[in-house]
């Protein structure tokens, strides 16, 4: 018996056929062996899988992680190809990987499932990369880079260099300071998303300014409560659309912020979330502000197409107005804790603190807000 | 072969309504003979038309000439009859275009294509002639089956996959048997190159 069949000579739709039973690893494998391979996986367009649709229906199609236990890691669909795991030299700069660990998950759910092979890697750190874009369909732009604890081991010069311009950048990371300076410097001119767990910057430094005046699209500073050294006048100098500000202590200035943004301050915000330690006084962030309507605690609350869960947990929502007419939402969110009681939340058991004391504001037109208003 | 001798697929007489009991006759490209049922042959979106069209009745069917399929021989058609038979009277599935497809391949499926990987190509052909949607699931489902578990080096052994440069003298001998003279004008624009030359012609 033959072990082997000629895929290539099948009419090319019975060969496309195959190639889409394949499992995503082999597809990934099939696509290494040559530039007629790498061309015919992409053309199955193959698509993301979804994700949860309340904590990462939104993940960007390629993730680039730096961290201290994997190494290098790239993922897309639901592959892992890292680098790395383990030592070797120059891999600070990025050189030429001795070997690559493919992990796939297999399944979901409670049966979840990961296989993984290790093999010598065929191909340097760019060529990896610029060969799943490719078979992905995407572009530099659908890249998210996430720095892990440790992700100075590598040179992010280099790194640069190699994955180009990034538009989605995470930093987990809360040491050394002077790396996260060094990252924001290499990339932060560039972005187009951030996300910023701990404030690099020292008292005083003009760099935290110069990052939060930039156009982004979503600016998310802190998280688990962990920045430190927000107050009004960062917030009303940040020109992104979505902001969060998951603060180490508290912010206690919203009601100034608001009567502000009436005034005409933050043009471009459309959504903002602030968190902190300990819940809001609703009266206190209302105070001399003019409601132009109070939303019943049925009533759902919409931002663009999408329900927000979060607005659920409301203790209150009312809509105010700014001077041209723009209407926006506000909504203090209290701690789940304190509003279900964490046995009956079982969705968000393990995420608490997410809730506690959320000051929860959306700003926009009407266009952004047609189901609500 | 005559009628008599032709290998008669087994059929389930009890699943077969009444109406619907006519057997067709069919001629592998090596002369093998087989009996299929309108049932059956209702998986074969080709035969079910062709059958339709030439609105043969059951006294036609044992007169005439039993129907000639050119382009598959009688092994691998015995496997996609047997198949038909097995399958007649399931829904023909829709494909939704998802990657990676889902394909359960049914425990007499999987044994039917317990064969050699030569006439398992053949039976894909067959299938995709034929146009059995199902019989091509499953079928490509199992040689992609073929790679899991395998590294990129046992890939292109398993698929018989040629290399980027076994591709490229492919295609340079392919267009040197098209046209003799390309060559020659290639090998003259390189020698103009050489001795400094700006244009061509």
């Amino acid at each position: 018996m033959t072990n082997s069949i000629p895929l290539l000579q099948l009419p090319n739709d019975e060969r496309l056929q195959v190639l889409r039973c394949m499992d995503r690893m082999s597809l990934l494998f099939f696509s290494l062996i040559s530039r007629n391979t790498k061309d015919l996986v992409r053309s199955l367009r193959v698509k993301p899988i979804t994700h949860h649709r309340f904590f990462s229906s939104n993940l960007p199609p390629v993730q680039i992680g730096f961290s201290d236990t994997i190494g290098l890691s790239m993922r897309c669909w639901d592959i892992t190809v890292s680098f790395y795991k383990e030592q070797q030299d120059n891999m600070k700069v990025l050189e030429k990987p001795n070997k690559v660990w493919i992990k796939v998950k297999e399944s979901d759910g409670l049966n979840t499932r990961y296989t993984e092979i290790e093999f010598l890697s065929p191909m340097e750190i760019k060529e990896w990369y610029e060969h799943i874009l490719y078979i992905i369909n995407e572009s530099r732009q659908a890249t998210q880079m996430i720095l892990y604890q440790e992700s100075d081991r590598f040179d992010m010069e280099i790194a640069k260099t190699v994955f180009g311009k990034i538009n989605y950048l995470t930093c987990f990371f809360s040491r050394p300071n002077n790396h996260g300076r060094n990252v924001l410097r290499i990339f932060g001119p560039e972005l187009k998303q951030l996300t910023l767990t701990f404030n690099p910057y020292p008292r005083g430094d003009t760099r935290l300014r110069k990052m939060l005046i930039q156009n982004l699209d979503i600016l998310d500073l802190g998280g688990h409560n962990s920045f430190k050294r927000l107050n009004l006048r960062d917030l009303l100098i940040c020109n992104a659309h979505r902001i969060t500000f998951s603060l180490n202590g508290k912010f206690d200035k919203i009601n100034q912020f608001l009567k502000l943004w009436i005034k005409g301050a933050n043009a471009r915000l459309q959504k903002l979330a602030i968190e902190q330690r300990t819940n809001f006084n609703e009266e206190e962030i209302l105070k001399g502000i003019r409601i132009i309507r109070e939303i019943p605690q049925e009533e759902n609350i919409v931002y663009g197409e999408k329900f927000d869960y979060r607005f659920a947990y409301r203790t209150r929502a009312v809509d105010i107005e700014r001077y041209d007419g723009t209407r926006g939402t506000t909504s203090p969110l209290s701690a789940l804790a304190e509003h279900q009681g964490p046995c009956q939340i079982t969705q968000t058991q393990t995420y608490p603190s997410l809730f506690r004391g959320w000051s929860y504001a959306n700003f926009a037109g009407y266009i952004t807000f047609p189901s609500v208003f | 072969m005559s009628v008599e001798n032709a290998p008669v697929v087994d059929v389930d007489e009890a699943a077969i309504p009444v109406e619907k009991k006519m057997y067709y006759r069919f001629e592998s490209n090596d002369k093998k003979e087989f009996r299929v049922s309108e049932l059956a042959i209702q998986q074969s979106e080709t035969l079910n038309r062709l059958v339709e069209a030439m609105g043969y009745t059951s006294e036609d069917v044992e007169n005439k000439p039993a129907i000639a399929i050119e382009n598959i021989d009688g092994k691998t058609l015995k496997l996609v009859f047997q198949w038909c038979e097995h399958h007649k009277g399931e829904a023909i599935p829709v494909d939704d275009g998802s990657v990676p497809k889902i394909v359960e391949i049914p425990e007499f499926d999987a044994k039917l294509m317990d064969i050699d990987n030569g006439l398992l190509f053949k039976l894909i052909w067959a299938a995709d002639y034929l146009n059995i949607v199902q019989l091509l699931n499953v079928s490509c489902k199992k040689v992609a089956n073929m790679a899991q578990g395998k590294t990129p080096a046992q890939l292109r052994r398993v698929y018989l996959l040629p290399s980027d440069e076994e591709d490229e003298a492919a295609k340079r001998a392919a267009q040197e048997a098209q046209d003799p003279r390309a060559r020659e004008v290639e090998e003259e624009f390189e020698e103009r190159k050489r001795q400094g030359g700006n244009s061509f012609f």
